[in-house]
C-alpha cells in the first residue's frame, strides 16, 4: 500500500527593523552576550512592553502579500512556559485573533501548480539564546536575542512531498525578501522552520498521528528530515506499530530524526490576553495604504519579464530568484534594450564571475551603464564577442568602462577595410595553393585564410568584414 | 477542584501544602460559584463581547528607533550565577 506525507510548516522570519518588538535595544546581530538587552527584554519585574510600529507595518505586508485577510484588531496574549531562554517565563504572542489568516502560496513543482493554504500569520517575540556547556553541567543565557520582532507563518498541511516543502519555503523566502520585510538568513537565525508531519494511504482524506521536527538548519535539512521521518512513520505503521505525537530533533551529522522525550504539560501553555499591551485598532486606511504599497512581487515581476521584455521563462525564473538580479537586469536593460542579449550576459559570464568571488551583483564593480556600453561596443563591431568575454572580466575586476580598456589594451577590432586589404593580399600571396583550393570550389579553404589575417592582426580583426574581403578579393 | 489547583500549581512551579490546596480549592470554588450564578442570572449572549481589557483600546506605539542598552555590569547585578557576560543556568538537555 503506497502512503504519502501530510506536511504543514511553520516558519518563524526576523521583521526586518532596527529595534527589538517591545523595546528600543538594538535588532543587530551578534555583539557581546546579554549586550543588547534592557529591562524590558530581561523581563524584569514592572516594565512595560511597548509595541514597535515598523514590526506592525511589516507584519501586515507580508500577511497581505500571502494573501491573508488581516484583521482590524491586533491582540496579544501570554502565552505561558518555564525555560531558561525566557526571562519573563511566557512569550508575547498572538492567540485566537490572530493579526491574519486564510492566505496562501502558490508553488510549483515538476511544472505542476499547486495552492498551498495559509493558516495564520501573527507576530510574536523571540526567545534569547542557550548555549551547553562541553562536558559540564551548565548552559548559558544570552538574551540579545530576547524579544526580537518575529512572524510566524503556519501552513495548512496541503503539503505532501519533502520537495514541495523545500519550494514552498524557497518561494516564501523569494516573497518576503522582496517585501524586504526579513534577511531571511538561517544561518543567522532569521528564519527558522518546523515541520508537522503524519502520513496516510494514498487517496484518503483523513489525518493521521503526526510529529513535529525541529533543529533544520536549512531548507535542504528541512527535506532530508521530512524524507526520513516519511520512511520511518511508514516503517512504524507496517511493523504494525502506533504513531505517537511527539516532538524529534532532526540530527544532521546521523541523518535522522530523534525523540526529545519532553513532557506531555508542557504544551499547555495556559494562553490569556496580555494585560500589559491594550488591543490595537488599526487606523482605518492603514491596512489598503499598506496593500497599495506593495513592491512588485515575483509572480508578476517574471510575467512581466516574458510577456513585455519577451524573455524566455527559463531566463525570467533564474532572473527573480534574486531581487538584486533582477533589478540589475532591468537597470541594465534601460540602457541597453536588449533583454535577451543582456539576460546572456548576466546569467553567463557575470553570474560566473561573481559566483567565483561569492559577490552579489549589487557589490560588483560592474555597474549597468557599464555592461550596457560593452555590449553596444559589440554591437557597433568595434570589438568581437570574444573580446567582449575578456573586457568584461576586466571591467568586474576594476570598474573600468568598456571603451576605456579597449584604447587602452589597443583591442579596438579593425574593421578598416584599407587595413584590413593589405593583410587579405599578404594571406592570399603567401597561401597561393589554398587560394587556388578555394577557387575550384574548397569553401573551407577560405577560413585558413581567414585565420591567416587573423594570425596577423594579432585577432584584432573582424572576422566577418575579413571573410568578405577575401571573398571579393579571390573572385576578382 | 483539588486535581485543579494541584495541576495549575505543578504548571506555574508552585509548592503547594495540602492544607494551602484544600484552601485555594475552598476559594476558587466560592468565586466560580459565584460567577457561575451571575452567568446563569444574566442573559448577555450576543449582548456584549468578551472582554479582554477594562479600558478601550488606544493604539499606544514606539517609533522604531535604537536605544541604549542597559551596561554590562547592570544586566547581570541580579544573576545568582554568571559566567562571562552568560547567566548561568543548571544544564537544559539531557543526552
Ligand atoms: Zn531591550
Amino acid at each position: 500500500m503506497a502512503y504519502e506525507p501530510v506536511i504543514g510548516l511553520e516558519v518563524h522570519v526576523q521583521l526586518k527593523t532596527v529595534s527589538k518588538m517591545f523595546c528600543g535595544c538594538t535588532t543587530e546581530f551578534g555583539g557581546a552576550p546579554n549586550s543588547h538587552t534592557c529591562p524590558v527584554c530581561l523581563g524584569f519585574p514592572g516594565v512595560l512592553p511597548v509595541l514597535n510600529k515598523r514590526a506592525l507595518t511589516e507584519a501586515i505586508r507580508a500577511a497581505l502579500a500571502v494573501g491573508c485577510k488581516v484583521s482590524g484588531k491586533v491582540k496579544f496574549h501570554r502565552k505561558n512556559y518555564f525555560y531558561p531562554d525566557l526571562p519573563k517565563d511566557y512569550q508575547i504572542s498572538q492567540y485566537d485573533e490572530p493579526l491574519s489568516e486564510h492566505g496562501c502560496l502558490k508553488i510549483k513543482t515538476g511544472g505542476a501548480e499547486k495552492t498551498i493554504r495559509i493558516k495564520r500569520v501573527h507576530m510574536e517575540e523571540d526567545a534569547g539564546k542557550l548555549i551547553h556547556e562541553e562536558g559540564g553541567g551548565s548552559s548559558f543565557v544570552d538574551f540579545n536575542r530576547s524579544g526580537m520582532p518575529l512572524l510566524e507563518i503556519v501552513s495548512e498541511p496541503d503539503i505532501n512531498s519533502p520537495e514541495e516543502a523545500y519550494q514552498y519555503l524557497t518561494d516564501l523566502k523569494l516573497l518576503l525578501r522582496y517585501l524586504d520585510v526579513s534577511d531571511c538568513d538561517m544561518e543567522k537565525g532569521s528564519l527558522r522552520c518546523d515541520a508537522n508531519i503524519s502520513i496516510r494511504k494514498k487517496g484518503e482524506a483523513g489525518l493521521g498521528t503526526k510529529a513535529e521536527v525541529k533543529n533544520m538548519n536549512s531548507f535542504k535539512a528541512v527535506k532530508s528530515a521530512l524524507e526520513f521521518e516519511f520512511e520511518r512513520q511508514v516503517k512504524c505503521l507496517e511493523a504494525g506499530e502506533r504513531i505517537i505525537q511527539e516532538t524529534r530533533l532532526w540530527d544532521p551529522d546521523k541523518g535522522l530524526t530523534a525523540s526529545m522525550r519532553s513532557k506531555e504539560e508542557a504544551h499547555d501553555y495556559r494562553y490569556f490576553p496580555e494585560p500589559d499591551l491594550v488591543p490595537f485598532a488599526l487606523e482605518s486606511g492603514l491596512i489598503d495604504a499598506e496593500r497599495k504599497n506593495l513592491p512588485e512581487l515575483p509572480e508578476a515581476r517574471k510575467a512581466r519579464f516574458v510577456g513585455a521584455l519577451g524573455l524566455p521563462e527559463y531566463d525570467a525564473e533564474v532572473l527573480i530568484q534574486d531581487k538584486g538580479t533582477a533589478d540589475y537586469f532591468e537597470e541594465c536593460v534601460k540602457f541597453y534594450n536588449k533583454p535577451k542579449t543582456v539576460s546572456n550576459w548576466l546569467m553567463g559570464d557575470v553570474s560566473g564571475y561573481l559566483n567565483a568571488k561569492n559577490l552579489s551583483v549589487r557589490d560588483s564593480k560592474l555597474k549597468p551603464p557599464g555592461l550596457a556600453g560593452l555590449l553596444k561596443e559589440v554591437d557597433s563591431g568595434k570589438i568581437s564577442g570574444k573580446m567582449a568575454k575578456d573586457i568584461i572580466i576586466e571591467m568586474l575586476d576594476t570598474g573600468k568602462d568598456a571603451g576605456a580598456i579597449i584604447s587602452e589594451k589597443g583591442l579596438a577590432q579593425i574593421s578598416d577595410s584599407g587595413e584590413l586589404e593589405k593583410f587579405a593580399e599578404e594571406a592570399i600571396a603567401e597561401n597561393a595553393k589554398t587560394a587556388e583550393d578555394f577557387l575550384k570550389g574548397k569553401d573551407n579553404a577560405l577560413m585558413f585564410l581567414v585565420g591567416q589575417v587573423m594570425k596577423k592582426t594579432k585577432g584584432k580583426a573582424n572576422p566577418a568584414a575579413v571573410n568578405k574581403i577575401l571573398r571579393d578579393k579571390l573572385s576578382k | 477542584m483539588e486535581d485543579k489547583v494541584r495541576y495549575v500549581a505543578r504548571l506555574a512551579r508552585i509548592k503547594l501544602t495540602d492544607g494551602e490546596v484544600g484552601l485555594f480549592s475552598r476559594q476558587l470554588d466560592g468565586i466560580l460559584g459565584y460567577v457561575d450564578k451571575l452567568n446563569r442570572k444574566l442573559d448577555i449572549q450576543g449582548k456584549a463581547p468578551p472582554m479582554s481589557h477594562p479600558h478601550e483600546a488606544s493604539n499606544s506605539f514606539r517609533a522604531d528607533e535604537v536605544k541604549p542598552s542597559l551596561p554590562p555590569e547592570k544586566v547581570l547585578a541580579n544573576a545568582p550565577q554568571k559566567k562571562g557576560d552568560f547567566f548561568k543556568v543548571p544544564r537544559i538537555i539531557e543526552e
